[in-house]
C-alpha cells in the first residue's frame, strides 16, 4: 500500500490567486480538488460514482489571477520604463498603457458577464469548486466530467424528472432537511415579497453627464472642457459597474457604462494619434506623441462623434431605463 | 425524499434555493426561480438512489450464527479484506471496492499507507525553493540566513512525500542550486572582507 501511485490528468480551469489556489484532477474512479496555500495543499475526493449533481450558477465574480496581475504589473513597469527613456519611446508607452487599459477591461467584462460559481453534489456535500469561476473553462471542465462520471454511472434520460415518483406531501419550507445540509436560505438579492424599486442615483448621474457633456462639447469644444468631461463619464461609467456589481441592476446600464468607457477609451486613443500625426507634418524632425490637455478636442469630426455618442448613449440609457420602470 | 422525489434537493448556487425540475433538466441554461439567476445544472443517477437503511432487527445475531467481533451481538455480514475479522453491517466499511474494518482503516490513515485518504501535504519541496528565491528580489541581506535554511530544508525532506499531483524533484533541485550558490557567494565575500581588514591592520 505505500508508495501507491495514483495517475491525475488536470482539468480545465485553475484559480492561481496571489496566495490561494485551487485546481481539479482527474483520478480513475475520483476527482480530486486541490486547494491551498503556496506551501501546503488540502485534498477533497469525490468519489464518480457519488456524485449527484454538478451545477453551474452565473455569478459577478472579481477574480484576478495571479499570471495577470502579472502582465499588468509588467506592462505598468515598461510604461514607467519607457517614459524614461531618452529620447522618450512614446509608441511603447502608448502600447503599454493600450496594454494595460485592455488587460483591466477585460477584467472588469469578464468578472461581470463571464464568471459562475460551480458546485459538485453528493448525498453527504454540497461544496463549490473554486477553481471554476469562468463560464468557458466550467463548460470545458463540466463536458469532460459529465463524460467521466457517465461512464461509471450512466446516464438519465430525456425527461427522468417526469418519471420520479412524486411524494405525498410537499417540503415545507422550513423544515430540517435530510442529510444535515443546510435549509434553503432566502436569496440576498431576491425579494419574496415586491420590493419599491431601487433609486439608482449613480445610473441617473451617468446618464445626465453624458448628455451635458454631449451637448457641452457640441457647443464649445476646449480641450480642458473635454478632459474634464471624459474624467467624470469614466468614474461614473466604474462607479456604475461597481454598484451593479454589489447591488445587482439592470444589464441596459452596464453596457451603457462599458459602451461609454470604450467610446471614451477610443476617441482619446484617435485623438492622440491624430495630434500626433499633425504635430509630426508641422514639425518633422521633432516627433513626439506627448499630447498637452489642451491639445485634445481639436479635431473637430472626433469631436463631434464624441459628442454625438454621448447623447446617443444617454437617450437609448434612459430610455431602457423608462422601459424598465413601466415594466 | 423531497417534494419531487430525489433523494437530495439540487440547489441554486446564488440563492440555495431548491430548484424545481423545471430547472434541473434543460441540457443549457435555466432560470431559478427564486432569484433569476441562470443555471445550468448535470445530474447524474446517484441522484435518485435512495440511502441504505439497516434495520436494527435485521442484524442482531442469532444462534449459532458468525457474531461481528466489535459487536457480538449483531450478526457477521462479511470479513475485513485487510485483516480478516468478522464485521457487521455497521462496521463494515466499503472501500476501494473491498470491505475494511474501522481499525484497519484508521491505522491507514495514521501511518499515512493510503494516499486516496490523505486530506492534506506540506509542500516542503516549495518552502525549499521559497527559502532560496523569495528573499533575492525583496531583500538580499536575508539570504545569509535563508541560504542554508533552503539547503537544510532540501536535504532533510528530500524522501518526504510530494504533492498528489507532482512527481518530479526539481525544486528541490533548483533550491539547492540557489542555496549553494548563495553560501558561496557569501563565504568569498566574508573571506574578501577579512582579507581586506587584514591588509589594512
Amino acid at each position: 500500500m505505500a508508495g501507491e501511485t495514483i495517475k491525475y490528468r488536470r482539468l480545465p480551469g485553475a484559480k492561481r490567486g496571489f496566495l490561494h489556489r485551487a485546481s481539479l484532477w482527474l483520478g480513475d474512479d475520483h476527482l480530486l480538488a486541490i486547494s491551498g496555500w503556496p506551501f501546503m495543499e488540502d485534498y477533497r475526493r469525490y468519489y464518480y460514482r457519488d456524485i449527484q449533481a454538478l451545477v453551474v450558477t452565473r455569478a459577478r465574480r472579481f477574480i484576478v489571477p495571479r499570471h495577470w496581475l502579472l502582465a499588468m504589473l509588467a506592462a505598468g513597469i515598461m510604461t514607467a520604463v519607457s517614459a524614461r527613456i531618452r529620447p522618450p519611446a512614446a509608441w511603447l508607452e502608448e502600447g503599454c498603457e493600450s496594454l494595460l487599459i485592455l488587460l483591466a477591461m477585460y477584467l472588469i467584462v469578464a468578472s461581470l458577464w463571464q464568471s459562475c460559481r460551480c458546485r459538485i453534489q453528493t448525498a453527504v456535500s454540497r461544496e463549490e469548486l473554486p477553481s471554476l469561476y469562468r463560464m468557458w473553462t466550467a463548460r470545458k471542465a463540466l463536458s469532460i466530467l459529465e463524460r467521466r462520471i457517465g461512464e461509471v454511472q450512466g446516464t438519465l434520460v430525456e425527461g427522468w424528472t417526469a418519471s420520479v415518483p412524486q411524494s405525498l406531501a410537499p417540503a415545507p419550507d422550513s423544515a430540517p432537511q435530510p442529510g444535515g445540509l443546510p435549509a434553503a436560505a432566502p436569496a440576498p438579492g431576491a425579494s419574496q415579497t415586491a420590493a419599491p424599486p431601487r433609486r439608482n442615483w449613480v445610473e441617473r448621474a451617468l446618464y445626465a453627464s453624458l448628455a451635458l457633456g454631449g451637448a457641452a462639447l457640441l457647443l464649445r469644444p476646449v480641450g480642458a472642457l473635454w478632459t474634464a468631461i471624459m474624467v467624470v463619464q469614466v468614474l461614473l461609467s466604474i462607479g456604475m459597474l461597481v454598484d451593479r456589481h454589489l447591488h445587482g441592476g439592470s444589464r441596459s446600464a452596464g453596457v451603457v457604462a462599458i459602451l461609454a468607457m470604450t467610446l471614451a477609451g477610443v476617441v482619446a486613443y484617435s485623438d492622440n494619434l491624430l495630434s500626433a500625426f499633425h504635430h509630426a507634418q508641422a514639425h518633422p524632425r521633432q516627433f513626439t506623441m506627448q499630447v498637452r490637455p489642451e491639445d485634445l478636442g481639436q479635431t473637430p469630426v472626433l469631436n463631434e462623434i464624441y459628442a454625438g455618442g454621448c447623447i446617443l448613449l444617454a437617450a437609448s440609457g434612459a430610455l431602457a431605463a423608462a422601459l424598465r420602470r413601466k415594466e | 425524499m423531497w417534494a419531487w422525489g430525489v433523494s437530495t434537493p439540487i440547489h441554486c448556487g446564488r440563492c440555495e434555493a431548491e430548484l424545481p425540475p423545471e430547472a434541473i433538466e434543460p441540457r443549457d441554461w435555466a432560470i431559478c426561480p427564486a432569484c433569476s439567476s441562470e443555471v445550468i445544472v448535470r445530474a447524474f443517477p446517484a441522484i435518485l438512489t435512495k440511502p441504505e437503511v439497516v434495520s436494527p432487527a435485521a442484524i442482531q445475531a442469532g444462534e449459532g450464527e458468525a457474531a461481528c467481533f466489535f459487536h457480538p451481538g449483531k450478526t457477521a455480514a462479511v470479513p475485513c479484506s485487510r485483516c480478516g475479522r468478522f464485521l457487521c453491517q455497521l462496521c463494515r466499511v466499503e472501500f476501494r471496492g473491498e470491505d475494511w474494518c474501522p481499525e484497519c482503516l484508521s491505522s491507514g490513515i495514521k501511518k499515512k499507507r493510503i494516499a486516496t485518504l490523505e486530506n492534506h501535504r506540506t509542500l516542503y519541496d516549495s518552502i525549499a525553493l521559497g527559502l532560496a528565491i523569495l528573499p533575492l528580489p525583496f531583500f538580499w541581506p536575508l539570504t545569509i540566513a535563508t541560504a542554508p535554511a533552503a539547503l537544510y530544508v532540501a536535504l532533510r525532506y528530500w524522501k518526504a512525500p510530494l504533492s498528489v499531483v507532482r512527481r518530479t524533484r526539481i525544486r528541490f533541485v533548483v533550491a539547492m542550486v540557489f542555496a549553494v550558490a548563495q553560501i558561496a557567494a557569501w563565504t568569498w565575500f566574508i573571506a574578501f572582507a577579512v582579507a581586506s581588514i587584514g591588509k589594512r591592520v
